[in-house]
């Protein structure tokens, strides 16, 4: 029996179809619930909460940035916030956009939506696993939450040592949260690595598995073996400060730039757990909405898990200034500049792919067309602080911000967007307003190069960064930043009210809105429980839109 | 909602498995369930690995005072340590092999050795920590020795460092002998279940995983002692 | 050995300015910003490239009716795939070798480097200059075209130590010692004008360190060679060195004291503590001494009782800020306590004339 149908579902459906959705409706059954679709849902909402609080303290960083001058006799004017506050709000914004919002958004929500039904299996293969991974993350972002009230913190995001062992504020508490935040991403990592080994449907052979899936394939790697090493690290940070341990403080004999080899021994790979679950997305959307094969399928597929081998040997180019050895200098730079490359040649790749295509411009392409923009420009960036003498004037000023947040917010978060509008009538079977979500994705496009493009400016004058107050020189740059921040979040705003409006009173989707190939949109819209009425047998390329075009043309898609 | 999925046949006077419900076999669960464990010790092995790094980092920055340290452990109960976990290890892969030829009464047996030698573990440990502790060989901050440790240890205050030796000890031994208590609490559980008839030739993997947990803390004590106790 | 290869020492620099990057006002940056257009015109050609395709292509290639087929599905294309994957590793391997050399050159100070020490601590930079004893902030002097080697440690936390004129920027660490060294080949300091704000380079601290990571400003002037000549003959009145000498018998004794109080005032004090009674992170120093001669009782007491009884009171509160804390501010104290090594029992003694000065009282 073929896979994938070539005529799509009836347009006549019975007056509610039981899907995962409706089939049960009480609490337990969702807070129990060992289905992978309720469990990246419940995620979905979970990291969107995390990232409205986080963007709210961007907002609020933002606005004390607005005036916020330092005069050269020491003084300062202007700024909404004390000192201390402010560092408090930019370590917050930076904790929950990445430990709660950014590593566990893309595999955890859509990646736990998805990846079953690609593989064309009936759950992830350990589902009560995943539940406790879900709850963990519950648990970790509690306990952030917790630490806020008792103590927010104020050491950046990157807890260097010796501030964060003297600062008076819930240093262990946070670290606890990352710690159990941290598991989390491991449990979901494993449980992705065995799906994919264990439950790909017959005939899905590694090469015939959709790229999202190698991304998170490789992404899980990562999630498992890098992320134990930030469990210790905190873990040992704790002990520093009940115990004065003494591994990392001077005072005792210790060393602090122990710790930001340990801190970024996990923290380079996490970064690219953020973009490689993002370039999957990517894959899949502008292979869709080009309605053409992936170009170089094998290739992409490779060079995720290059990327995910070589993320591990470069975690000492956030340290550049710090007093290592030559010899340690000279190997992390050059490696930094491999783990560009596997990224390049999937930037020309997707371009490639949308070149005489045939293109649709809905907004998960909108937002993948952003995506092959701004990453360029991050991944570029990228390039320039790779260079050891360009990273010498450049490391730890708004350079380095603007480039992380090209590649962080309008890559990942970019692609996240691209993935949630793209599943969406996947998921909840409505569509959303045509016209608002375009809009809103071209708005975020402007309001993100709004805010971050005057950044890199900054930085190469020399605007050092996690700065209460700046020299009077650069209150434009600033300004213009604010202004943009606030597009942003008009445009957010945007997006998450015409989505919610669609689950009241959005069109009805049928189960291939976009004309995709992958085994998702060849089952009933939203799914059933089991995912599929019987067993999908896979006997061609996720790529292939032979059937699809076929079906298109006699308008039956 | 039921997960029914199908049922194994289990021997008479045992409980049958039924596989989740998402697994096409029995084989597919149990290679699942194995891969999936395989993974999670590779996360306990770079956790461990993080703290032999921070090891080998100050042991190689301040070698006069590690090797001082060392020799103030107690190898003597280290040794002991080391003959119980292996003869554990032991029992335990013992345990295993009953489960798979259905022998329950020996899979009790070995399970409550194995228990009985993790408590052994615990016990030597707590004569060796309470040791430390009336000598003032606390971690970091803590590290006071007093008046006899001094007399018995001459010149100790020589080595300013020994307050970083014994963080990484406590740290380490500590989290290690953690990890011993969270498995005797699953041979507890291996044992109730056991008890209870769910574990026979159709269905040991429980037993099997807890196995390769065992090992694991095995393993990493292997390594732990002698780089602790052994080097001077 | 690969620095010895590469390095060729400084050179005489030719001087432009990129529109991004600062004035350039040492050695290193000719060469530095000559890689950062380098890299700059390479992200243009290959961003603004991508861009036109992709703007091209969805524009030629837009679905105009539902079963429109894509124009082609070439999958692979050998040739155009090993030209992307070659072209960028060869020009991402000349940017590191140029990246390379650059920070090589910049390791390796020469042996005739003039020698200064920097402190880093909450939230300050000083500098000791050949031949002093002292530390002072929040500025120091080089002369232009001769290099420099500054050797720096932080008292407490991580501190990064940056200028961007310079192109130079080294972590500052507590425990530990690190060095940069540059050549500065622009003057600033402007000779023969009296009480005219000389303006130098920005020195900023680029690794947070927390309430005060944004105040610790310096400034680095660079004189020329004759005016550092003077400086350095014996005796000399030098700009790091502003300190009057007090002398009790003196009948300028107080002003003197005042004149160098304003001056610590401005280096240690500032980040903290104002002058016109707003509260910032510590009590502001307008009515301190009225305040504190009520506290402790010395109202009434002779002129000579209540400075000696003030004296201990200021002693106390620099070199053991938790032994008294302010009404409404919170214990444990939040100030960097002023060892005899950081402040000194003169300049104690000057704050001391400061705080009893008529403005302040």
């Amino acid at each position: 029996m073929t896979a994938i149908p070539a005529t799509p579902v009836e347009e006549t459906q019975p007056i509610e179809q039981k899907n995962y959705l409706n089939v049960t409706k009480t609490f337990m059954s969702w807070a129990g619930t060992l289905d992978h679709k309720r469990i990246g849902l419940m995620y979905l909402i979970g990291v969107t909460f995390a990232f409205l609080v986080g963007g709210l303290f961007a907002l609020m960083v933002r606005l004390h940035l607005w005036d916020a001058i330092i005069n050269p006799d020491g003084t300062t004017t202007g700024g909404i916030f004390t000192p201390d506050k402010y560092n408090q709000y930019f370590t917050m914004h930076g904790v929950f956009m990445v430990f709660m919002f950014i590593i566990p958004a893309i595999p955890a929500s859509l990646g736990n939506f998805a990846l079953p039904l690609q593989l064309g299996a009936k759950d992830v293969a350990l589902p009560r696993l995943n539940l406790l991974s879900f709850y963990l993350w519950l648990a970790g972002t509690l306990m952030a939450i917790a630490s806020m009230v008792m103590g927010q913190i104020d050491t950046g995001w990157t807890f260097y040592t010796p501030y964060s062992i003297y600062t008076n504020k819930a240093v262990i508490m946070m670290g606890l949260a990352v710690f159990t935040l941290g598991f989390s991403s491991i449990f979901t990592g494993l449980n992705f690595i065995v799906t994919v080994h264990k439950l790909r449907a017959p005939g899905q052979g590694w090469f015939r598995m959709p790229l999202f899936v190698w991304a998170i394939y490789a992404t899980a790697l990562l999630q498992v073996l890098a992320t134990p090493v930030i469990g210790i690290t905190v873990l040992l940070l704790a002990f520093e400060r009940l115990y004065h341990i003494g591994i990392f403080d001077p005072h005792f004999g210790g060393d602090p730039v122990l710790f930001q080899h340990f801190f970024w021994f996990y923290s380079h790979p996490a970064v690219y757990i953020m973009i490689l679950p993002a370039m999957g997305i990517i894959s899949d959307v502008i292979s869709v909405h080009s309605r053409k094969p992936i170009f170089g399928y094998r290739l992409i597929a490779f060079s995720s898990l290059a990327i995910a081998i070589i993320s591990f040997i470069v975690w000492g180019h956030h340290m550049f200034t710090s007093g290592q050895s030559e010899l340690a200098l000279f190997i992390f730079s050059f490696l930094t500049f491999f783990v560009a490359l596997p990224s390049a040649i999937k930037e020309f790749n997707w371009v490639a792919t949308v070149w005489k295509g045939s293109i649709s411009l809905e907004a998960p392409m909108l937002y993948a067309l952003s995506f092959l923009v701004i990453f360029a420009v991050g991944g570029l960036t990228g390039i320039i602080l790779g260079a050891l003498s360009l990273d010498i004037h450049l490391h730890d000023t708004y350079f380095v911000v603007a480039h992380f947040h090209y590649v962080m917010m309008g890559s990942t978060a970019m692609a996240f967007f691209a993935g949630l509008h793209h599943w969406w009538p996947k998921m909840f079977g409505v569509m959303y307003s045509r016209f608002w979500s375009n809009f809103a994705a071209i708005w975020i496009f402007v309001g993100f190069n709004w805010t971050f493009l005057p950044q890199f400016v900054m930085g190469s004058e020399g605007m050092p960064r996690r700065y209460a107050h700046y020299l009077k020189e650069w209150q434009g740059y600033h300004q213009a930043s604010t202004v943009g921040a606030i597009i942003i979040a008009a445009g957010v705003a945007m997006m998450v009210g015409y989505l919610v409006m669609s689950l009241f009173n959005g069109k009805k989707a049928s189960n291939n809105p976009w004309g995709g190939a992958t085994l998702e949109w060849h089952t009933a819209t939203p799914p059933v429980l089991e995912n599929f009425e019987t067993q999908p047998i896979v006997d061609r390329d996720p790529y292939d839109y032979t059937l699809v075009i076929e079906a298109a043309r006699k308008g039956e898609l | 909602m039921s997960h029914a999925g199908h049922t194994v046949p289990a021997p008479e006077g045992f409980v049958p498995h039924v596989v989740a419900h998402h697994f096409e076999s029995q084989e597919q669960e149990y290679q699942s369930a194995k891969l999936g464990f395989w993974l999670f010790l590779c996360t306990e092995v770079l956790l461990f690995g993080g703290l032999f790094a921070a090891f080998f980092y100050y042991k190689s920055m301040y070698q006069a005072d590690f090797v001082r340290g060392g020799e103030l452990l107690a190898w003597k109960m280290g040794t002991l340590n080391t003959v119980i976990l292996l003869a554990s290890s032991y029992t335990m892969a013992m345990a295993v092999r009953s489960a798979q030829l259905t022998k329950k009464k020996a899979m009790l047996n070995y399970l409550l050795i194995t228990l009985i030698c993790g408590a052994g573990f615990m016990v030597v440990k707590y004569f060796e920590y309470t040791s430390k502790i009336h000598h003032g060989f606390l971690p970091g901050v803590f590290f006071v020795p007093n008046a006899e440790a001094l007399i018995e240890f001459p010149g100790l205050l020589d080595f300013p460092r020994l307050n970083l030796f014994f963080a990484l000890y406590w740290t380490m031994t500590g989290i290690h002998g953690f990890h011993v208590l969270v498995g005797m609490f699953l041979m507890v559980w291996l044992y109730w279940r056991g008890k209870k008839g769910h574990f026979h030739k159709g269905h040991y993997m429980p037993v099997d995983l807890v196995g390769l947990y065992w090992h694991l803390v095995d393993l990493i004590w292997i390594f732990l002692f002698p780089l602790l106790y052994l080097v001077p | 050995m690969i620095t010895s290869l590469l390095t060729q020492g400084p050179q005489e620099p030719q001087r432009w300015k990129h529109w991004q990057l600062p004035e350039q006002a040492s050695t290193f940056a000719d060469d530095h910003d000559t890689l950062y257009t380098f890299v700059e015109w390479i992200n243009y050609i290959f961003f603004f490239g991508i861009m036109f395709v992709l703007f091209y292509a969805v524009i030629k290639y837009r679905r105009k009716t539902p079963g429109q087929p894509p124009a082609s599905v070439i999958t692979h294309h050998t040739a155009m795939e090993v030209t992307w994957t070659v072209v960028p590793l060869i020009v991402v391997m000349v940017i590191f070798a140029w990246g390379w050399k650059g920070y090589a050159d910049m390791t390796l100070a020469p042996a005739d480097s003039i020698q200064y020490e920097v402190k880093a601590e909450r939230w300050k930079w000083s500098f000791k200059h050949p031949g002093s004893t002292e530390f002072f902030g929040k500025e120091f002097w080089v002369p232009v075209n001769k290099p420099c080697q500054l050797t720096m440690s932080s008292t407490d936390v991580l501190h990064s130590f940056f200028i961007p004129a310079f192109r130079v920027k080294r972590d500052v660490l507590p425990g530990r010692y690190q060095t940069v060294w540059f050549q500065a080949t622009l003057t600033t300091w402007k000779e023969n004008v009296e009480n005219e704000k000389q303006e130098g380079f920005h020195i900023f601290c680029t690794e947070f360190c927390g309430e005060g990571h944004s105040k610790m400003l310096g400034t680095v002037h660079v004189v020329s060679q004759k005016q550092w000549d003077e400086w350095m003959k014996p005796g000399a009145e030098v700009p790091w060195d502003p300190f009057l000498i007090t002398d009790p018998e003196d009948p300028t004794y107080d002003e003197d004291r005042e004149f160098n109080g304003n001056i610590v005032y401005g280096q240690s004090c500032l980040t903290c503590h104002t002058l016109d009674g707003t509260r910032s992170t510590g009590p502001s120093f307008k009515g301190l001494w009225t305040r504190n001669i009520k506290r402790l009782g010395l109202e009434g007491k002779t002129a000579a009782e209540q400075e000696a009884g003030m004296a201990a009171y200021i002693t106390q509160s620099v070199r053991n800020p938790n032994a008294y804390i302010a009404e409404t501010f919170d214990s444990p104290s939040m100030m960097t306590p002023f060892p005899p090594t950081s402040l000194n029992d003169d300049r104690v003694n000057d704050m001391i004339g400061f705080l009893k000065s008529e403005k302040l009282k």
